[in-house]
C-alpha cells in the first residue's frame, strides 16, 4: 500500500534516480587504475555518448563509473556515521531528560559550548586531533574516524531537542493514562513518547545531518584535507574536475556540471524528504 | 413598573451559512429567520452540530470557512429604530456547486465583511465564550485585559474606570487587578470575560455555552448574576441571546426560546409556555429535550444528530425517532419524507411558532391560528 | 466482603514553584463492597481527581504520605512501582479529558490494540480483530471510526473510546472521572447508563449532583481534601428527592443548586444558602488540625463564632451513630 501511493506521488519519480544511482553504485568495480596528477594530463574530455552515458574525462575515463565509484565510498564513509548520530542522539536525549540538577545543567551547558563552535573550525579541530594517529596515505581511515567523530559530536545537538521533546511529551495526560494501564515504563517511553512523538525529529535531522556530511566531505577534499590517493569520493570529482583550467575554458562545461549537479540533486533529495516527513504533523 | 416599549433590535431573514470541509460541504444554517428585540433574553438550544454557534457568529461577522454566507439578510436596528444592513445578500446556488479540489471564495471575503462589522462588533454586539482559560490571553493580567478595551479620558484611571463593570460581575478589583487568567478560578475568569464583553455597554450580548464545564454551583452563582444584569437591562435596550445544549440552566434565565436542529429553527417563541403540562404545541425534539432534563430515572434521544454534509430530504427530525412521525405515519409522513415544514403560529400567539407537520392535522390543526 | 479499603488515607503535595507542602487530603476514610456503585461530589479543587490517582497510585509519593488503601486484601501501598504494575489492571481510571488521555498519533484500533495485548498477551490477528469489534459494539463506537484518530471524533465518541480501552483490561474496580462533563446533556444519561451496566463496581467524580444521585448506591462529599458526609441510598424512598438525605451544610449547598435547576416552577425565589463569592478552595498548610470548613460555615452563617472556635481546634471525626449517615461535623448528628 505504500509502494502504491508512492506512485502516484511525484516524488517518487524525483527521487528515482537517486534510488538507481545508488543501487548502481554497488555493481561497480573499484577500480580507477591511475592516480591523477595534473602535470599528467591529456586533454581527452568527450561528450556524453552510447557507451559512455555521461561522457569521459581527462584521462578517458567513463563519468558515470566515476560517479558511481564516488557514491560508493561517500556510502561506505557515511553510513555508519549516520546510524551513530541518530542512535547517539536518542540516547543521549534519554539519558539527558532523566537526569536532575546538577548534572543535567552541566551536560546542558558543555552541549551548547560545543554547539557554538562554529562548524568549519569544529572539523579542523577533530582533524588536527586525529591526524597522529594516521600515516598520510591512509586517508579513508581518517576520513572513516573524522565522520564519526563529528557524529557523535553533533549528535549532542540533537539530544537537547530530544530531550525537550521528550520532557514535554512525558508531561502530558496520555503518558499518566497508559502509566494506569499498566504498560511498562518501558514500553511508554520507546513507544508513546520516542516513537509516536519523536521520531519524526530524528528522522528530519539525521537527513539534515547527511547533506552536512557530504558537505564537509566536498570541502575537505577540495581543500586537499580530504580524500587523497586513491579514496575516489564525490569530493575528488569536484577537486580534480574544477582545477583543471581547462575545464572552464573547454567549452565542455558539462564535466564541470555533473558533480555540482549531483551533489544539488542529492541535497534536494534530502531536504525533500524531510519536507515530506514533517508534513504529516 | 412600567415596562418600556420593545423596540427592534436585530433582524435575520433567510439566512444560510456553508463552509467546506474535507468530507464536504456543511450546510451549517439553513434558511433562518428570527429577529431580537430589545429586552429579551433569548435562548438557542440544540444538541451540538444543530448551528447555534454559527447563526449567532455571523452577527458579528465570523464565518467558519468559505464559501461562508450564502444567502440572508441581518439587519441591524440602532437606538433610534433605523435600521442598518449589515450584508444583504440574494440566494445563490452554491449549496450545489462543490469542486472536490478547489477551494471557492467567499461571496463576501473576510475583509469586507470586517469592514462592515467593525463599527458594530463589541461596541453594539458583544460575545463570550466556553472555556474561559482559552479565550482569555495568557500573559496579561486583568489590568492589560482592560486596557486593550477601555482608554481612559478625563482624568479617571483605568481602574475607576474598570470598577463597575467588575463589580455587576461580583469581582473584587482591589482583590484581581494584578492576577493572570491561570490565578483565577474557572468562574472567576468567565465572569471577568463577562465584564470585559460589558465594559463597551453593547446592546447585545452573546453567551455562547457560557456555564459547560463549570461546576453546578459556580452555574447557579452565574445564572443569578445574569438573571440580575437582565433585571438592570430592561431599562437599557438590552437584549442578551444565551446559547446552551442545557435546556435546564437556559430554561432559569431566559424569556424567548429558540429551539435548533440540523441548522434549523424547529421553534421560537416565550420561555414560559415552555413549562406549560400542556406541551402538545411543543415540537417535538422540544419534547424530548425537555424530557431528558426532567426524567427521574434517566433518558436521553437515541440516535446522532444528521450530518450536515447531506442533510436528509423533508424533516430532519424524522430520522431520529421522532414520535410524531411515526404515529402519524398515513396522515403526514410522506410530507415529513419530502417537504421541509413551514412555520405555525400557536393559537395563545405571542409569536410562538413551530416547525412541524403535525399542525395539519387534528387535534393540533386546532391549536394553530390561521 | 468489600473490594476496596481507604483507611486514614493523607496526601501531600509539594509544590515546587512556591516551596510549599500543602496537605490535599486529610483522613480519607471509607469502604466499597463489589458490587456496589459510589459517587464523590465536590466542586473543583476539592481533591475528587487527586483522591482518585491516590488510589490508583498515579501521583508521586511524598515523604509524609499515610494511610492504608486495601485491595481484595492486599495494602497496594506498599509496593513499589516495580510491583504494583501488576496490580494495575484491576484498578482503573477514566480520565475526565478523553482527547488529552489518548495519544493523539495513534487510530482508535491501535489505542484498543494496546490494552487488549496487555490483557490477552500474544494473539492472532483473527482473534485480535474480532475483539476490537467485540468492544466497538459493545461501547457503540461506530466501525467507521476504526482508523480515525481521537481528535476526528466527536467529544462523546472520544469518550467512548476512552471507556472501551480501559474495559479491555476488565478491571474489576473503575474510577470514572467526571465521565460525562461538557458532554450535551441528551447524551449525558446514555453514557451513565452504558457505564453503570457494563461495570460492576463503580466510583464515579462529578461535580454534578444531578447525576450522581441517579445512578448511585453511595454518596461521599468532599470539601477541600475533607470528606464532610457520607450517605446511603434511601431503600424506602418514594421519590427521587428524598433518596439521599443530607445534613452537612455544605452538603445541603450542593443539593440545592441541583434543586435550582430540577424545579420546573419558572423563575425560583432566589437562593439563599449560596452567596456570592470566592469559589477557590483554599487548602490549609500541613499541620493544621482546623475543619476545613470554618470559612464556608461562616459565610453561611450556620454557625456562631463561639462554636467555630471548636471547629478550628479539632478536626471533626464520623459520628458513628447510625451506619447510613455518616458526617463529619461537631455539630450535626
Amino acid at each position: 500500500m505504500f509502494l502504491r501511493n508512492r506512485f502516484k506521488s511525484i516524488y517518487f519519480y524525483l527521487f528515482l534516480p537517486a534510488m538507481v544511482l545508488i543501487i548502481g553504485s554497488f555493481f561497480v568495480d573499484n577500480r580507477l587504475e591511475t592516480i591523477y596528477d595534473e602535470s599528467d594530463y591529456m586533454v581527452t574530455w568527450a561528450q556524453p555518448s552510447s557507451s559512455h552515458p555521461l561522457g569521459t574525462d581527462g584521462y578517458g575515463f567513463d563519468v558515470l563509473t566515476f560517479l558511481l565509484i564516488g557514491i560508493k565510498t561517500n556510502i561506505k564513509l557515511f553510513l555508519l556515521a549516520v546510524v551513530l548520530f541518530s542512535t547517539s542522539g536518542l540516547f543521549m536525549g534519554i539519558g539527558l531528560s532523566y537526569m536532575k540538577g546538577l548534572s543535567n545543567k552541566i551536560f546542558d551547558a558543555l552541549f551548547n559550548l560545543i554547539n557554538s563552535i562554529p562548524l568549519v573550525l569544529l572539523i579542523l579541530l577533530i582533524l588536527i586531533i586525529i591526524e597522529g594517529f594516521f600515516d598520510s596515505y591512509d586517508t579513508f581511515r581518517k576520513l572513516f574516524l573524522l565522520f564519526n567523530v563529528y557524529a557523535v559530536v553533533s549528535a549532542s545537538k540533537l539530544s537537547i531537542e530530544l530531550r525537550g521533546r521528550i520532557e514535554e511529551t512525558k508531561r502530558k495526560d496520555f503518558i499518566e493514562s497508559s502509566k494506569a494501564l499498566g504498560l511498562s515504563p518501558v514500553v511508554i517511553l520507546f513507544k508513546h513518547i520516542i516513537y509516536y512523538n519523536c521520531r519524526k525529529s530524528i528522522i528530519a535531522n539525521t537527513l539534515h545531518f547527511v547533506a552536512q556530511l557530504l558537505f564537509i566531505e566536498i570541502t575537505l577534499t577540495y581543500l586537499d584535507l580530504g580524500a587523497t590517493g586513491d579514496v575516489i569520493t564525490i569530493g575528488s570529482m569536484f577537486k580534480i574536475y574544477f582545477t583543471s583550467i581547462d575545464a572552464f575554458t573547454t567549452l565542455n562545461h558539462w564535466h564541470v556540471a555533473v558533480p555540482s549537479f549531483i551533489t544539488l540533486y542529492f541535497i534536494f533529495v534530502l531536504t525533500q524528504s524531510t519536507k515530506r516527513f514533517l508534513k504529516n504533523e | 413598573m412600567n415596562k418600556p416599549k420593545q423596540k427592534k433590535l436585530i433582524e435575520v431573514s433567510n439566512l444560510s451559512v456553508c463552509f467546506d470541509t474535507d468530507e464536504g460541504r456543511v450546510q451549517a444554517v439553513r434558511d433562518v429567520s428570527f429577529y431580537i428585540r430589545t429586552g429579551e433574553i433569548i435562548g438557542v438550544v440544540g444538541e451540538s452540530g444543530s448551528g447555534k454557534s454559527v447563526t449567532t457568529s455571523t452577527l458579528l461577522g465570523w464565518v467558519p470557512g468559505a464559501p461562508g454566507i450564502v444567502s440572508g439578510e441581518v439587519t441591524y436596528y440602532d437606538e433610534m429604530e433605523l435600521p442598518h444592513e449589515l450584508f444583504s445578500i440574494e440566494k445563490i446556488d452554491a449549496i450545489k456547486n462543490y469542486k472536490k479540489k478547489g477551494k471557492e471564495d467567499p461571496i463576501i471575503s473576510e475583509y469586507e465583511l470586517s469592514k462592515r462589522f467593525k463599527k458594530y462588533r463589541h461596541d453594539q454586539i458583544s460575545m463570550i465564550f466556553q472555556e474561559p482559560k482559552r479565550y482569555l490571553h495568557p500573559f496579561w493580567s486583568v489590568e492589560k485585559h482592560f486596557k486593550t478595551i477601555l482608554i481612559p479620558l478625563n482624568g479617571e484611571t483605568l481602574k475607576e474606570l474598570a470598577t463597575p463593570f467588575l463589580e455587576i460581575v461580583g469581582l473584587n478589583v482591589g482583590d484581581i487587578w494584578n492576577l493572570y487568567p491561570h490565578n483565577l478560578s474557572g468562574g472567576m475568569n468567565q465572569r471577568l470575560m463577562i465584564s470585559l464583553a460589558l465594559s463597551r455597554s453593547p446592546r447585545i450580548l452573546i453567551a455562547d455555552e457560557m456555564t459547560t464545564g463549570l461546576d453546578v454551583t459556580t452555574q447557579v452563582r452565574l445564572a443569578e448574576m445574569l438573571s440580575k444584569l437582565i433585571e438592570d437591562a430592561e431599562d437599557e435596550n438590552r437584549a442578551i441571546i444565551m446559547i446552551s445544549h442545557d435546556i435546564a440552566f437556559v430554561l432559569k434565565i431566559v424569556n424567548v426560546l429558540m429551539v435548533m436542529y440540523a441548522g434549523d429553527i424547529v421553534e421560537f417563541g416565550p420561555a414560559h409556555l415552555f413549562y406549560d403540562d400542556d406541551q402538545e404545541d411543543n415540537h417535538p425534539y422540544t419534547n424530548a429535550l425537555l424530557n431528558v432534563f426532567y426524567s427521574e430515572t434517566g433518558a436521553f434521544i437515541e440516535g446522532d444528530v444528521p450530518s450536515s454534509i447531506n442533510p436528509p430530504r423533508g424533516c430532519p427530525f424524522r430520522e431520529r425517532n421522532c414520535p410524531v412521525y411515526k404515529a402519524n405515519m398515513n396522515e403526514i409522513g410522506h410530507l415529513c419524507e419530502q417537504e421541509r415544514p413551514q412555520k405555525y403560529f400557536t393559537k395563545d400567539s405571542q409569536g410562538h411558532w413551530v416547525r412541524c407537520h403535525k399542525f395539519l392535522i387534528k387535534p393540533w390543526s386546532d391549536i394553530v391560528s390561521s | 466482603m468489600s473490594l476496596l479499603k481507604i483507611n486514614q488515607v493523607n496526601k501531600f503535595f509539594f509544590q515546587k514553584k512556591e516551596k510549599q507542602h500543602t496537605h490535599v487530603l486529610k483522613d480519607i476514610s471509607f469502604d466499597i463492597k463489589a458490587g456496589e456503585k459510589i459517587g464523590i461530589v465536590g466542586e473543583s479543587g476539592c481533591g475528587k481527581t487527586t483522591l482518585a490517582k491516590t488510589i490508583l497510585r498515579l501521583h508521586d509519593t511524598h515523604a509524609e504520605d499515610s494511610g492504608e488503601i486495601v485491595f481484595e486484601n492486599l495494602n497496594i501501598l506498599q509496593f513499589d512501582d516495580k510491583a504494583y504494575r501488576k496490580h494495575r489492571p484491576h484498578l482503573q481510571l477514566i480520565y475526565q479529558d478523553p482527547f488529552l488521555s489518548l495519544n493523539q498519533q495513534m487510530t482508535v484500533q491501535k489505542i484498543l490494540k494496546e490494552p487488549l495485548r496487555l490483557r490477552h498477551g500474544k494473539m492472532t490477528e483473527q482473534k485480535l480483530s474480532s475483539r476490537i469489534e467485540n468492544l466497538m459494539y459493545t461501547y457503540r463506537i461506530q466501525p467507521q471510526n476504526m482508523s480515525k484518530t481521537p481528535q476526528q471524533l466527536s467529544g462523546g465518541e472520544c469518550r467512548r473510546v476512552g471507556i472501551a480501552r480501559v474495559m479491555a483490561l476488565e478491571p474489576s474496580f473503575l474510577i470514572a472521572d467526571e465521565p460525562v462533563a461538557s458532554l450535551d446533556a441528551s447524551i449525558k444519561d446514555q453514557i451513565m447508563q452504558l457505564l453503570v451496566s457494563k461495570v460492576k463496581t463503580l466510583m464515579t467524580i462529578s461535580h454534578d449532583m444531578r447525576i450522581i444521585k441517579k445512578y448511585v448506591d453511595k454518596i461521599i462529599v468532599l470539601y477541600s481534601g475533607m470528606i464532610v458526609e457520607i450517605v446511603e441510598r434511601n431503600p424506602d424512598a418514594q421519590s427521587a428527592s428524598e433518596a439521599f438525605m443530607f445534613n452537612h451544610p455544605y452538603s445541603k449547598v450542593l443539593l440545592s443548586s441541583v434543586e435550582y435547576f430540577d424545579s420546573k416552577v419558572a423563575k425560583q425565589d432566589k437562593l439563599k444558602h449560596i452567596q456570592d463569592s470566592d469559589a477557590e478552595i483554599k487548602i490549609p498548610k500541613r499541620g493544621s488540625e482546623a475543619c476545613r470548613c470554618i470559612d464556608l460555615c461562616h459565610q453561611l452563617g450556620v454557625r456562631s463564632e463561639i462554636e467555630l472556635e471548636k471547629c478550628d481546634a479539632v478536626f471533626p471525626k464520623f459520628s458513628e451513630k447510625t451506619s447510613t449517615k455518616k458526617v463529619a461535623c461537631h455539630y450535626v448528628e
